[in-house]
């Protein structure tokens, strides 16, 4: 579904990513950790092309997403992506920020769009706050409404970038379940977080990167238990 | 002393109803300056927009030229000096066709156009990127993102502002006296000089001109208050 094919990134002089590769096969969830600066959003943000790469490829589908002649909008309508920072548009209502992709891109009618969007935000738990406006809802709330939103372009992957990390502890739960039951029906999807909690449940592999590479990867069991790889230890005794 | 004030005197017959066209033209001037301006105010914005050097310096000169140089001179370039390039059946028909109310309207239209281009690039500059970003990680274009997210935010926090120079524009139309357009102040200098009652003609004017001035801070206020967004 996603593959990372020595992928190169500079911000001026600063190497963010050094040759990544690495595949992500449909129906897997991905958990990338490591220190911030690492470069684990970096890498999720080049497969929409929110950022632009240096060197290397980057294939969705077999698609190279930075070929010239590759429609991005159409890509980034089967990718979804949710932010740390959720990043609802604030001048529309929940269920207003769900139905605007509907009716504008996908051309639904409006009834079929709010039905669409409702069932969306019944799915996250929050069909009650549909008429609410984004400045109302509590931090959990809106990242379940920006799950919707995504959700409700029928992507074919989810991209997480850090969802939790905005978020009062006791609001994580929430958001995290509503990914956790993502997984369990088989959404293909890429999450960067700290929380390994959420990683030994329900990641396939983790990817832990340092300084632009992923330097260790495997399930997550034998990753979070594992003496053998001393970097990740210590990184994980940062976290705790 | 032994002034007595008295506003009978200014407010009766035919002066009333000098004050009362006076303050038609007034509104007129500003209803049309305001329509111009605010068209070249969005226009100038996506000028701008155009990632194209010369395009952005067009604009910045313009917006420079028309914050720095008074507008009564503006005014004067615009009634005196414009006509006398154009050529001669132009401007017989500009004179025949109350020149000095059009010419007028353009450079007051112009002038608060420079002002409304600064207030919706700085509408525009304030939507947080990520806004953008958001839009486009749904599947919207540049102009998607645009015309649904960012736009229709930003003209919200440029609301105020717009109506704070609707306010200055207002007000601003009292210098086309100057070349004779007959509007409110210059109904107010005839008033006087037919009544001799300087001090109630003016007393008049002001009136007039803090009620209307009132009346669109409060309109400003109001649409602060309806539009404020939270952040989301």
């Amino acid at each position: 579904m996603i593959q990372f094919e020595s992928v190169d990134k500079w911000y001026g002089a600063m190497q963010a990513l050094a040759g990544v590769s690495g595949e992500v096969r449909r129906g897997e969830v991905k958990v990338l950790v490591g220190p911030s600066g690492c470069g684990k959003s970096t890498l999720i943000r080049t497969v929409t092309r929110l950022e632009a790469i240096q060197g290397g490829r980057v294939l969705v589908d077999g698609v190279d997403v930075g070929a010239r002649g590759v429609n991005i909008n159409r890509l980034r309508q089967r990718v979804g992506f949710v932010f740390q920072a959720y990043n609802l548009f604030p001048h529309l209502s929940a269920i207003g920020n769900i139905t605007l992709g509907l009716t504008k891109l996908r051309k639904m009618g409006k009834a079929e769009a709010r039905e669409r969007a409702l069932a969306e935000l019944a799915r996250v738990g929050l069909a009650a706050k549909a008429e609410e406006m984004p400045g109302k809802l509590s931090g959990g709330q809106r990242q379940r409404v920006a799950i919707a939103r995504s959700l409700a372009m029928d992507p074919e992957v989810m991209l997480f970038d850090e969802p939790t990390s905005a978020l009062d502890p006791e609001m994580v739960g929430e958001v995290l379940a509503a990914i956790k039951q993502l997984a369990t029906n088989g959404m293909t999807m890429i999450c960067v977080t700290h929380e390994m909690g959420f990683a030994r449940e329900v990641a396939d592999e983790v990817w832990f990167m340092e300084r632009g590479a992923v330097v260790e990867r495997g399930r997550p069991a034998d990753l979070i238990n594992s003496s053998a790889h001393p970097r990740l230890q210590r990184f994980l005794r940062t976290l705790a | 002393m032994g002034y007595i004030f008295d506003l009978r005197g200014v407010l009766s017959g035919q002066y009333f109803d000098w004050f009362l066209i006076g303050l038609a033209v007034t509104i007129a001037l500003t209803c049309a300056a305001w329509c111009l301006a605010m068209t070249m105010g969005i226009i100038l914005t996506l000028i701008r927009m155009i990632p194209f050097r010369p395009f952005e310096w067009f604009v910045a000169l313009y917006v420079e030229y028309h914050r720095n140089v008074p507008l009564l001179v503006q005014i004067f370039v615009w009634y005196f000096g414009v006509p006398s390039l154009l050529p001669r059946p132009a401007r017989q028909w500009i004179n025949g066709h109350h020149g000095e109310f059009l010419l007028a309207t353009i450079a007051l239209g112009l002038a608060a156009a420079a002002y409304v281009a600064e207030d919706i690039r700085s509408g525009i500059r304030s939507i947080p990127k990520a806004q953008n970003e958001a839009a486009r990680s749904i599947g919207f274009g540049y102009l998607g993102a645009m015309g649904y997210v960012v736009l229709p935010q930003a003209i919200r926090i440029a609301v105020p502002p717009l109506i704070n120079q609707t306010l200055l524009l207002f007000k601003n139309t009292s210098l086309a006296m100057a070349i004779g357009v007959g509007e409110l102040t210059y109904r107010t200098r005839e008033v006087e000089s037919y009544t001799f009652k300087t001090f109630e003609a003016f007393a008049v004017a002001t009136a007039i001109y803090l009620a209307i001035s009132f009346g669109i801070m409060a309109c400003g206020a109001y649409a602060g208050r309806r539009l404020k967004l939270e952040n989301a």
